[in-house]
This record gives C-alpha cells, sequence and structure tokens, in this order.
C-alpha cells in the first residue's frame, strides 16, 4: 500500500471500524470471557485499581527472581 | 479486582495446604508479560489436605464467585470433599481452586512437573513452564492464544538449541 492509497482511502471517509462494530474473531474471544472479574473492578475508585496493580507488580518483582531459570546453552 | 497473591499465598502457606500454582500468575513468574487478576492452584484431595484447605480460607470467606448474594453455601470439608473444583471470591480476592486440571490431572499427577519456589516467608509449588504451557493449550481458549505463544517464546529461550 502506497501514500495514494491511504489518502484515497480517508478520502473516501473509511477510518477503520468503529468500537461498537461487530467482529466474529472478537466475538469467539468474549465466549471465554469471564465478566465477573471485570465487574468487581469496575466497582473499584483508580486508586483501588492502581494500588491492587502496585501490589501484584512487587509481588512478581519479588518472587520472579525465585522461579529457576536454566541458562540457554551457546 | 487482582488479587493479593502474596496474602493468597501466605494463607494458604501458613495453612499447611498441599497446592500447585498455574494458571496466569504462574505463567507471569516464569517471565510472561500477561497479567492476570486471579490465582489458580490445583489442591490435593486427601482428607487431611481438604481439611488444611477449609480451615485455611474459612476467616477469608469463601464464596462463590458471580454467584447471588444470599445463597446457602457454606465452606467446610464437606463442601469441599462433594465438589473438585470452585471459582471463589475471598476477603483477599479471586482464588480458583482445582481438585483436577483439564489436561494435567490432579494434585499427585501434576507433582513431578512443579518446582518449589520459597522466599519472603512463604513456600509453595510452582507448576513447570512445560507442563503450563499443556495445560494451557489443554483448555483450549482462543483468548488464551497470545498467552500461550509467549510461554513458548520464554521455553525457547530456557532449552538448548537443536542442532
Amino acid at each position: 500500500m502506497d501514500s495514494d492509497e491511504l489518502l484515497d482511502g480517508a478520502a473516501c471517509g473509511d477510518l477503520g471500524p468503529t468500537a461498537e462494530a461487530f467482529d466474529p474473531v472478537l466475538e469467539v474471544f468474549k465466549r471465554d470471557l469471564d465478566f465477573s472479574l471485570v465487574e468487581k473492578n469496575l466497582r473499584l475508585s483508580t486508586d483501588q485499581r492502581a494500588q491492587q496493580l502496585v501490589n501484584a507488580t512487587r509481588f512478581l518483582s519479588r518472587f520472579r527472581p525465585l522461579v529457576a531459570q536454566p541458562a540457554r546453552e551457546p | 479486582m487482582i488479587t493479593d497473591f502474596e496474602k493468597a499465598l501466605a494463607t494458604l502457606t501458613a495453612g499447611g495446604v498441599e497446592f500447585i500454582l498455574i494458571g496466569g500468575v504462574a505463567g507471569a513468574l516464569h517471565g510472561s508479560s500477561f497479567l492476570t487478576q486471579d490465582l489458580d492452584i490445583v489442591y490435593a484431595r486427601n482428607t487431611q489436605n481438604i481439611r488444611r484447605l477449609a480451615s485455611a480460607l474459612r476467616a477469608h470467606q469463601p464464596y462463590l464467585r458471580g454467584a447471588p448474594e444470599g445463597l446457602p453455601f457454606t465452606w467446610d470439608e464437606r463442601t469441599i470433599a462433594n465438589g473438585l473444583n470452585f471459582t471463589l471470591t475471598t476477603g483477599f480476592g479471586d482464588l480458583v481452586l482445582l481438585g483436577e486440571a483439564t489436561g494435567g490431572g490432579r494434585y499427585e499427577d501434576l507433582l513431578p512437573h512443579s518446582s518449589v519456589v520459597t522466599g519472603f516467608g512463604v513456600s509453595f509449588r510452582l507448576l513447570d513452564l512445560d507442563k503450563l504451557i499443556v495445560l494451557k493449550r489443554a483448555a483450549g481458549r482462543p483468548k488464551d492464544l497470545a498467552v500461550i505463544a509467549e510461554l513458548q517464546r520464554i521455553l525457547e529461550t530456557r532449552k538448548p538449541r537443536q542442532s
């Protein structure tokens, strides 16, 4: 695709899908979503969500180095 | 909400519960960049361990995640013994307890594929990366595909190259 084609697309108003546009691939992914997890997040304040991220990040930064990782041979 | 992973593991460890950490947190500990919200474990189904599991979590008010409030749910040895897999919400966050994991079997089956992680006052078994990928693949969920791809790349960096 060259720049002329990009301009043509924009000129036709083809700016890509809207947020809610149907996509069968996304529908397949949605089937596995456990939205009960998200619902709880939505009830939290931004500060509370940030604190949880801090806790999770702290946990991973502390424990990742404890997990043995065999060195790759050259 | 994101589970307080450290508190959850400390609770299980302090209660003497035999379990193996699997799922997204295990993947993250192996180096995955995907951050998960809940903690997934496979627990041993022997009588003593069921008793320990019931006791360890009781104070944290486990309840069935996503279930309407007010259902008659009692967290005790009988409930655990009569069930197998539990998706719970607790005082420290969301916890998935599996008596049997798809593609991996029970605690005893996974034990040889796990190693002990010790530090910061807790000690727990972590499922090895190879087996973790097997479990993720067996689950067959499209949303896991990106995670599996990343875990495979991590595995490739660890294993000697075949020539």
